[in-house]
């Protein structure tokens, strides 16, 4: 048996004390698409980090082309063969796609001057091989997204890379782009080139990957062809269940069963669409009620709060608050409807970093606390003094950047923010990720309160246990779809996994 | 706001040692001749760096200021020089005001709609008026200086009010107005929200657009009134030279007194002290017989080092 193209045995990594990665193995044979998948933190990106020379390993060894080998830095994992697709490209937009694929590997005539004869005839070659049909003279970034990314997966092979890595290549890519790019794919695959495929989207990886690794907890938990596994089978692994138990809480289906009524309807979607990710969701909101908004990562559930807090513009379906159909085109006028959503990325959607914790938490407040365009900073005073104590913002002051406060804090100021309004319907986006236990037991407490008072809340949360105690029903979206709904008391874990994964397990 | 921004106490030592400094060397210092002189030199810098101080808060950078001041000082002369005003004198003085006035608040208008509904970037949108904006003074005033004799106008430049110079006036009451927008307006809350984080401004439900236009308009505005001044204080208008490089100056000013060019800070009364502590640092070097070429380079100086300064700040 000849030895796989490459053999990374018992990889470790930790960053300052804590381990991201305790036991990695991966093995993909010449040839041969291989995926990695795990849940967030299993370790997916350290491992490859290590495997393209970002990260230095602290332990375990890597066999590439049969022979043992150090990559200490990106550029000698690319000399080696290994080439990187990023998710942000890497190359020139405003240059020539001929310019782009022989960037930095010129082919030169007698006098040094680039052989642009050559460079042309190149370029045709690479295009040709995978059916890319387009004029090489044209400057890159005039082409769709899509092409821009088989071009450099086009320069990559045309580099002799021997493994091409692709990290949620399809993310910012439509259907019919998606099928091009596993044409190139399966085109590579001919020519003998590996592929690393990176993608939340489990259909993609059964489409197209021959093998697959799973991650969990920072250790390889399983490898296997894909045709020997069912999607229940590999989500079962990632998540450490047996494929069994989740197949048999699958048959005792509590779906419809009779709930305590709810308030009135706060908001209604009824197919809404925004795109690929969001293709349909069924959606109802009821005063005092939590929903829960459950599925695997990618299976839409952020895209659904977009949509419904006017961040993406719909393209189909029906959105209707108090009965009546409204349209809500940004997060001003979804404010306005009455509408909170705590998002998911604290750093980039949510904190002002500079600003105070006074002036961070009556920032969506503010026009209820002008008159004639000033504020009115006594009233501001008394209702932060009133959050601070009663949801247990530990600041030193109100006046003390927010910047300088720990997550937890930030996340209650965020919260605070929210609740200030006193909106309707209060959408969270993992409102507890990245804070210490303590916080998030406060943080969900005070949820149960403001949804006592009436408030209804969409939780969106990758933490079934969160899900399961906290929601009243809990909607399982796959694919972009909301595709079942659960109702509480009695969704029990393995239910609940069984809808995510029931498209696979059918 | 009670506490004393550490970086603004050590602008005020740094322009009181300098003070000192000036008592003990330059003759003549302590001398309300040599207030009012600075003073108003000082004035015209102070009032556009207000304005860019604004627009550095919301992310963004207005280099058509010069400019701008140069088509509201080629347009006020040629109000109150035509029959109409000569006829209606009160009206015509108010016209050659009012009107520069609301010509620069539409060019500050056409930045912030580039800037803020075309997505173009604001060094490029302002680009545009740099360029432009003087060669527009030029041809409204046929390339030719344009001067005059009317006290009334001249006033605004050259009057004095309890031994300080007008314009000195009118710089100390905009900082204080602008200060107090900053501090208390909902407009000033949502201008350091939406340069210190504008997705996150967006999803708290900002009018970023909105605010952005008129933090265009009011540096805009704040220029034309500084071209009015210069006017005003040379009883002459010459379109080719009124504003030349006051965008820098303004950007200087706004450097040294604290903003950060990332945005999301608005520190007015830097602003007005960095105004002044280049003046005076300028003044300085002149009074003590120091060239003018090495004035720059003394400037230029303490600009770096204010940046220098400035460096590391941000986490």
């Amino acid at each position: 048996m000849t030895e796989p193209l490459l053999q990374m045995t018992g990889i470790t990594k930790a960053f300052g004390g804590v381990p991201a990665l305790a036991d990695g193995n991966l093995s993909i044979g010449a040839g041969e698409v291989h995926s990695i998948v795990g849940q967030n933190g299993a370790g997916k990106s350290t491992l490859i980090k290590i495997l393209t020379g970002v990260y230095r390993r602290d332990g375990g060894t890597v066999r590439w082309q049969g022979r043992e080998v150090d990559l200490r830095s990106p550029r000698e994992a690319q000399a080696a063969g290994i080439a990187t697709i990023y998710q942000e490209l890497t190359l020139v937009p405003q240059r020539t796609v001929i310019e782009n694929i022989v960037l930095g590997y010129e082919p030169k005539t007698r006098f040094g001057m680039i052989d642009w004869k050559t460079a042309e005839a190149r370029t045709r070659a690479v295009l040709g091989r995978f059916g890319i049909d387009i004029d090489p003279h044209r400057p890159l970034g005039s082409y769709p997204t899509a092409i821009q990314q088989l071009v450099a997966i086009g320069r990559a092979a045309s580099m002799k890379a021997k493994l091409l890595i692709m990290d949620e290549p399809t993310s910012s890519l439509d259907e019919r782009e998606v099928g091009v790019l596993f044409g190139v794919i399966r085109a590579l695959k001919a020519q003998g080139t590996s592929v690393l495929y990176i993608s939340h989207f489990l259909d993609e990886i059964f489409e197209v990957c021959d093998g697959v690794t799973t991650l969990r907890d920072g250790r390889t938990v399983g490898a296997a062809r894909v045709a020997d596994l069912t999607k229940l089978d590999l989500i079962a692994l990632m998540l450490g269940r047996s494929a069994e138990d989740i197949r048999r809480a699958g048959m005792t289906e509590l779906a419809g069963s009779a709930r305590a009524e709810g308030g009135e309807t706060v908001l209604e979607a009824e197919g809404l669409t925004t795109g690929r990710r969001l293709r349909h969701l069924d959606l109802t909101l009821r005063a005092g009620e939590i929903v829960g908004l459950a599925g695997l990562l990618g299976s839409g559930r952020t895209e659904a709060a977009r949509a419904l807090f006017g961040m993406d513009r719909p393209t189909g379906g029906a959105l209707r608050m108090g009965g009546k159909p409204v349209s809500v085109s940004n997060p001003r006028a979804a404010i306005a409807a009455g509408l909170a959503f705590l998002t998911e990325d604290r750093k980039t959607e949510g904190i002002i970093p500079d600003l105070s914790v006074r002036e961070n938490l009556t920032l969506a407040l503010l026009p209820r606390l002008s008159r004639m365009g000033v504020v009115d900073e006594a009233r501001e005073r008394t209702v932060v003094e009133g959050f601070i104590k009663a949801i247990g913002i530990k600041a030193a002051h109100m006046d003390q950047p927010i910047r300088e406060l720990s997550g937890g804090n930030q996340q209650k100021v965020l919260l605070g923010r929210w609740l200030a309004i006193e909106p309707r319907l209060l959408i969270l986006d993992e409102p507890t990720r990245g804070v210490d236990v303590g916080a998030k037991r406060e943080i969900q407490a005070i949820i149960r309160q403001r949804v006592e008072q009436g408030c209804a809340v969409l939780l969106i949360s990758s933490e079934f246990e969160e899900l399961i105690e906290g929601a009243h029903d809990i909607v399982v979206m796959q694919d972009g779809r909301s595709t079942t709904r659960l109702s509480n008391p009695g969704v029990s874990e393995d239910q609940l996994i069984h809808a995510m994964a029931a498209g696979g397990a059918a | 706001m009670t506490r004393l921004d550490p970086r603004l106490a050590g602008l005020l030592v740094a322009l009181a040692v300098l003070l000192a400094l000036n008592v003990a060397i330059t003759p003549n210092f302590l001398n309300m001749q040599t207030l009012a002189v600075n003073a108003s030199q000082v004035a015209t810098i102070a009032i556009v760096a207000l304005g860019m101080t604004l627009v550095i808060a919301s992310g963004g950078i207005d280099l058509s200021v010069g400019s701008v001041m140069a088509v509201a000082g080629a347009l006020a002369p040629m109000i109150f020089l035509s029959a109409w005003a000569v006829a209606n004198p009160g009206l015509g003085l108010v016209a050659s005001i009012v009107l520069p006035l609301l010509a620069a608040a539409a060019c500050g208008l056409f930045n912030g709609l580039l800037i803020a509904h075309l997505g173009v970037q604001p060094i490029i949108a302002t680009l545009i008026f740099f360029i432009s904006g003087r060669g527009i003074a030029q041809v409204l005033t046929n390339g030719q200086l344009q001067t005059f004799t009317n006290p009334d106008f001249t006033w605004l430049g050259t009057g004095r009010i309890l031994g300080l110079p007008v314009q000195g006036w009118i710089a100390l009451v905009l900082t204080v107005v602008i200060a107090l927008v900053v501090r208390r307006t909902i407009y000033g809350r949502y201008l350091l929200s939406v340069g210190g984080n504008e997705r996150a401004s967006v999803l708290a439900g900002a009018p970023v657009a909105r605010v952005k236009i008129a933090t265009y308009v009011i540096a805009a505005t704040l220029a034309g009134l500084a071209g009015l001044i210069v006017v005003a204080q040379n009883s002459a208008s010459d379109a080719a030279r009124i504003g030349q490089l006051m965008e820098l100056d303004a950007i200087a000013a706004a450097v040294v007194g604290g903003a950060a060019l990332s945005g999301g800070r608005a520190p007015i009364f830097g602003t007005l002290l960095g105004a002044i502590f280049i003046q005076l640092m300028g003044y300085t070097l002149i009074a003590n017989g120091i060239s003018d070429e090495m004035t720059l380079i003394v400037t230029a100086a303490i600009i770096a080092i204010a940046v220098w300064l400035q460096r590391g700040r941000r986490v």
